[in-house]
């Protein structure tokens, strides 16, 4: 740490600086290095006759914990005449229970962190060190159902935007101490904090490192959100499918911990994020734990379909019908022909057009505020559903098609915009190579799946490399009398040995 | 060096195989009889000719064969490296101007054809930039893809499968003898598995021999579902394996042709794309200065550009090169040479 030299301190210089023990000079600084920014609150009082001050951020630290576990104390500390300022101090840090965290700072940057988490920072004359006081109190979000991974029947819980928030939500779940927090700071300007949340006996200590290397390669001025993040975490490798999976779910984040993954929560973001993940992690949510196993096998499969219906079902409408009539049983191909004998574009242009307003809307849907969001579905309802039909601009069939395309998308939410892009890739495909341009298509997103990989994880375990143990999970799902006696864990797939030997 | 497991290597052997099985089943040469046998045969001789590569595989595991033959001699090396390079070209070259004849064939004005070959082409070059762990990952759920349209088609014709459509033909010692023939110059997993043995973690002859029965258990199903089903029409069809999708029939779709056509897709561009890696792996053994992917780029450009060639004359069959040439050399190269390098010193002893 360099010595504060003759050099003046200001907003570029700061971070080392030592704070000085002159209060004047010292509140003089913080003004030059905040720029006189007016949330900076100094409040100047005096101590058993020792000038201090009480220097917080407005709306950080909360008025009321600041007047009982700051203020009331340092009033009744009155020793006139005979207290140092060094006899201050160590009343301030030894003998008060002025708050349950509690930190000695001795440099400008240090200082300035505290206070923009929502410390109240005491300075006292004469010495060069001082005493931050963690009174948080700014206003959150309290807990709240998580919105885009909804549930019926597991906690109801969901992530919110405070990071310490979170790790209760996470610590509450898993009692354990091996559970681990580390907590880092990321953006040179944001300082934001990242936490890495790990169970030190499941997952592999290269993944740990390798996430904790890749987050310390972050060069950024600011942190606002997880895409941020998301990046540096999934590797070098281009591919339209993350590898690292997001979730807004304590639960579903505490069971990825249990299963050897590695968490990473952002504060200011009500996500957190789990490496290595795999793609079929897409279909399986909290709720597949709680059903019976019959049911969530089921209910599974309905979500493979989904999937396959999301991507293929208008492409393969569309080559079938423009390329391949053949396939068609006799009747389909009449009631077909029928219904497009009317309308003036080919099969192939309508699904293009019908695709790009079916992504319209569902993006108007999205942005809008929820009281007109309702009117864009009227309106699709209406224009599309009803009038494109009636006007014979576009066939009946098709729009069923786009409509359960549509509904098929919503069942999985994580892979929205994979499927969103590859539906409009396949309707051209098909449209252009009839079975053979979908086939190319779906060839290119298999090798693109197939060489994706994280943390030394194929992307597409445990189908290719094919590992039979953890496949029950994915084509069935064991009841736990089962998946408790032999589960499995990143390590054990087949083809997940590079990080970990 | 990233490995792949013994089971993938099964399955990356054996999808370069049956690309052939599905596509050309040439019983308009010889009658079916002579066929199995002839088949059985070529099948009994490959399990011998893959010993001495098995041999090779334990006295320089880490090693390719281009290696081996590199340290041993420079010069000789780098021969060995272009000729296995060269057939590389030669295989891939050979699967564009087959399958572009498939479509052709079967899906008349569809696309064209040189369209067809260039999509395949660039796929393969693709999933080849990719590495041997996402080529052997899509072989894997190729593998899966193909076994149910198989399971699919089966189902689906399981009641126009009759006995009354097998005639038995007493075999002939000349087509015997040409179905032998022809099937080692098919059995280009011979020239696969020199080069792609360090990939795998272990028991790699095993997955030599797992992929040969692969291949004998469907080459046999696929045989005798063709005769179950098609009957005399088996003498006067060009892909009967393709002609039982036309036939078969579900109660969802009229038939199921188009239907198997993605896994003719897959299993081609995987083939090509495999036959790519190893052509790339041994030029760059041979010459370690230039970047790798350039010889992918070369590979590409040599195998598409032939293939293009041939298909914009309608040139399908090239003949002597297709059979002669190729046989040749999956013998030198797949069994002559590593049976060479059997002898002498490996490198366990050399380390001892």
């Amino acid at each position: 740490m360099e010595k504060k030299t003759e050099v003046k301190v200001n907003e570029n210089n700061y971070e080392t600086a030592l704070i000085s023990k002159s209060l004047k000079q010292t509140l003089l600084d913080l003004k030059i290095i905040s720029g006189k920014t007016m949330d900076l609150n100094i409040m100047e009082v005096e101590i058993s006759e020792h000038k201090c001050a009480v220097v917080s951020i407005e709306g950080m630290a909360s008025t009321s914990s600041m007047a009982d576990l700051v203020f009331r104390p340092l009033m009744e500390f009155d020793v006139k005449g005979y207290a140092t300022e060094d006899d201050v101090f160590k009343f301030l840090t030894k003998q008060s229970l002025l708050s349950a965290e509690r930190k000695i700072l001795t440099t400008y940057g240090e200082v300035f962190l505290t206070l923009f988490s929502g410390f109240a920072v005491v300075f006292i004359d004469g010495c060069d060190k001082c005493v931050a006081f963690g009174i948080q109190g700014f206003d959150k979000r309290s807990i709240e159902e998580p919105t885009s991974d909804g549930n019926l029947n597991g906690s109801h819980e969901g992530f919110i935007d405070t990071i310490r928030t979170n790790i209760s939500l996470v610590r509450r779940r898993l009692k354990t101490p091996k559970l681990r927090f580390d907590m880092q700071q990321i953006g040179s300007d944001s300082k934001t904090d990242v936490c890495v949340a790990y169970i030190t006996d499941k997952a592999p200590q290269g993944v740990i490192d390798k996430v904790k290397e890749n987050l310390n390669k972050i060069d950024l001025d600011t942190i606002i959100t997880t895409g941020y993040v998301e990046p540096f975490l999934e590797g070098k490798h281009k591919s339209l499918f993350s590898n690292v999976l997001s979730t807004d779910r304590p639960d579903a984040f505490c069971a990825k911990l249990n299963e050897g993954r590695v968490g990473i929560m952002v504060d200011g973001v009500p996500l957190a994020l789990i490496c290595p993940s795999l793609f079929i992690e897409n279909f399986q949510t909290i709720d597949d734990y709680v059903n019976k196993p019959y049911y969530t096998t089921y209910i599974r499969w309905i979500k493979y379909i989904a999937f396959f219906l999301a991507i293929a079902l208008p492409g393969l409408c569309v080559a079938i019908a423009t390329n391949h009539p053949e396939i068609l049983t006799h009747k389909f191909l009449m009631n077909l022909a029928a219904s497009e004998e009317v309308t003036p574009y080919s099969f192939f242009f309508e699904a293009f057009i019908i695709t790009i307003m079916y992504e319209l809307m569902r993006e108007a849907g999205i942005r809008l505020p929820k009281a007109i969001g309702g009117a864009v579905s009227i309106v699709g309802a209406l224009i599309i559903g009803d009038a494109a039909v009636s006007s014979s601009l576009v066939s009946a069939p098709l729009l069923i098609i786009i409509g359960l395309t549509a509904t098929a998308s919503f069942v999985i939410p994580n892979l929205n915009p994979q499927t969103s892009v590859f539906r409009m890739l396949f309707i051209i495909a098909g449209g252009f190579g009839g079975l053979f341009g979908i086939t190319i298509c779906f060839a290119f997103l298999l090798v693109n799946i197939s060489a994706l990989e994280n943390y030394g994880v194929p992307y597409n375990a445990p189908i290719s490399p094919f590992t039979f143990r953890a496949m029950r999970d994915v084509l069935t799902r064991p009841s736990f009398l089962k998946l408790g006696r032999s589960k499995t864990v990143v390590e054990d797939l087949n083809g997940a040995k590079k990080l970990f030997d | 060096m990233r490995k792949i497991s013994f089971g993938q290597m099964m399955v990356i052997l054996f999808i370069s195989r049956i690309f052939y099985a599905m596509t050309f089943i040439p019983f308009f040469y010889n009658d079916v009889t002579s066929q199995v046998i002839g088949f059985s045969i070529a099948t009994a001789l490959e399990c011998l000719a893959v010993i001495p590569v098995i041999i090779l595989y334990k006295k320089y595991p880490d090693k390719n064969i281009c290696q081996v033959a590199y340290e041993k001699s420079k010069l000789l090396g780098i021969l060995i490296c272009v000729a296995f390079a060269f057939s590389a070209v030669l295989v891939v070259n050979r699967l564009f101007r087959y399958f572009g004849y498939f479509m052709y064939v079967t899906f008349p004005d569809f696309l064209p054809t040189w369209i067809i070959i260039s999509a395949i082409a660039l796929l393969a070059f693709y999933a080849a930039f990719q590495g041997i762990e996402a080529i052997s990952r899509t072989a894997g759920i190729t593998f899966g893809f193909f076994v149910l349209s198989f399971i699919i088609v089966i189902a689906a014709l399981w009641t126009k499968m009759s006995f009354t459509n097998v005639i038995y033909t007493y075999p002939k010692i000349n087509d015997i003898s040409h179905e032998v023939y022809y099937e080692m110059s098919r059995s280009s997993e011979l020239l696969l598995f020199p080069i792609l043995y360090p990939y795998v973690k272990e028991k790699a002859g095993k997955s030599l021999y797992g992929a040969i029965a692969l291949k004998l258990i469907f080459v046999y199903l696929i045989i005798s579902i063709c005769v179950l089903t098609l009957g005399s029409y088996l003498n006067i069809s060009k892909f009967p394996f393709f002609d039982l999708g036309t036939y078969a029939e579900t109660f969802i779709i009229e038939r199921l042709d188009a239907f198997l056509l993605p896994a003719w897709i897959l299993i081609a561009f995987v083939k090509a794309a495999l036959f790519m890696f190893i052509g790339k792996i041994a030029l760059s053994t041979g010459f370690k200065r230039v970047k790798s992917n350039v010889f992918l780029l070369i590979i590409l450009v040599a195998a598409l550009s032939a293939s293009l060639a041939a298909v914009l004359q309608a040139k399908w069959n090239y003949g002597i090169f297709d059979k002669a040439v190729l046989s040749i050399l999956i013998l030198v190269l797949g069994v002559v040479l590593p049976l060479v390098y059997c002898f002498g010193k490996g490198d366990e002893n050399e380390t001892e």
